[in-house]
């Protein structure tokens, strides 16, 4: 069997034949055992090739895409809201490799709901800060195993700085066991309605600092490690 | 909604994203990273667009984000990219999944490529995206899947 009958018989596994060509490959597939080997060797290639783009992971990043992909149609109707996104998305995307402990990682993308961002004119409106110095406290033990301590720790820290923000405290401390992190809001970076936002900010743990970027909306809230 | 939102926000174009991106990424954190990128710089340049076919000019973008992205990051190490076994799994599926995985990963970029394009797209509209002859998808496609069938044993020869 030819490179050129091989050809055939992908394409003809791929619906991409004519009339002419079809018949062909059957008449081949029909006369040459080899031919039937081939074909069935193609499918289980391609049986692993179609495993591999609808695997969880891919199911999973479907999801995230999807959500991403929605919280860009209403903006995408305004330049000025726009502005704003992409701005906040490069400024937390700068560094999306950040250490907490062994690592915290996240996913956490931006988001917005349809309508959670609050009309804005084109002319510039400070979005004021509106936390004060008030210093919010956390204390959790630990009770659970190495293992989930990572994402343990990244759920805690998402928890106390939405408790910060409910509080309308700019700074905060997650004691964690005997780990302290220290959390700094610094900066609030958009105004979404009910009174959420984004802010901006670090978190201070073992001499190191991270960069955050904490949003709040009406359903749902996000951290990303921006440092 | 724009001509232009419609097509970029579009359910067939994000697929063609998604498996793009995680032919080139092997992870989807990287891969969902890559793609929100793709999705802010293709809004941010709408006015480069011009034409009535937006996928090749957004696989262009994420193509060549991706280019940026690997330039920043450190070399992959020797076994960078091996999947840890589990102890108590099933270690037989596992190893099947890590060799897909190697077995793709053997492939260069274009090859991926090609393999991820055609989950949903024609040869035609591979073409498109690629700038080459539809003809020579048909063979770069051939040589990746041969690649690949090798690489996974599934030949008899």
């Amino acid at each position: 069997m030819t490179d050129q009958d091989k050809i055939l018989l992908m394409s003809y596994l791929d619906n991409e034949l004519n009339a002419n060509e079809i018949s062909e490959v059957e008449s081949l597939i029909s006369n040459d055992s080899d031919a039937q080997d081939y074909l069935n060797q193609l499918k289980m290639t391609n049986n692993e090739v179609d495993a591999f783009f609808s695997s969880e992971d891919m199911k999973l990043l479907d999801v995230s895409v999807s959500q991403f992909v929605k919280t860009l149609k209403p903006v995408a109707t305004s330049s000025f809201q726009l502005g704003e996104v992409i701005s906040s998305f490069f400024f937390s995307r700068q560094l999306v490799t950040y250490s907490l402990t062994a690592m915290i990682f996240l996913t956490a993308g931006l988001f917005y709901n349809d309508g959670a961002i609050e009309e804005l004119s084109e002319e510039a409106q400070p979005i004021l800060f509106d936390l004060n110095q008030t210093l919010f406290e956390k204390q959790v033990f630990k009770t659970r195993g190495l293992s989930s301590e990572v994402e343990e720790i990244k759920d805690l820290l998402t928890q106390t700085i939405d408790e910060m923000v409910s509080q309308g405290s700019a700074e905060g401390n997650l004691v964690y066991g005997t780990k302290t992190y220290a959390i700094f809001l610094k900066e609030k970076t958009m105004k979404l309605r009910g009174g959420k936002g984004c802010y901006s900010g670090n978190i201070l743990f073992n001499g190191e600092s991270s960069s955050i970027s904490f949003c709040k909306a009406v359903n749902d809230t996000s951290l990303i490690f921006t440092d | 909604m724009t001509n232009f939102e419609s097509m970029l926000l579009s359910e067939a174009l994000r697929v063609k994203l998604m498996n793009i991106a995680m032919s080139k990424t092997f992870n989807r954190f990287d891969a969902d990273e890559l793609i929100q990128t793709t999705y802010l710089k293709a809004i941010e340049r709408q006015d480069q667009f011009s034409g009535d076919k937006i996928d090749p000019w957004v696989v262009t973008i994420l193509k060549n984000t991706f280019i940026d992205s690997t330039r920043k990051k450190r070399p992959d190490l020797p076994g960078d990219d091996l999947p840890e076994l589990s102890e108590e799994g099933d270690q037989q599926a596992e190893l099947l999944e890590r060799d897909k995985d190697l077995c793709l990963k053997k492939l260069d970029e274009t090859e991926r490529e090609v393999i991820a394009m055609k989950q949903t797209m024609s040869y035609e509209e591979i073409s498109d995206v690629l700038k080459i002859k539809s003809g020579s998808v048909r063979v770069k496609l051939f040589r990746a899947r041969e690649k690949f069938r090798i690489c996974m044993g599934f030949d008899n020869d």
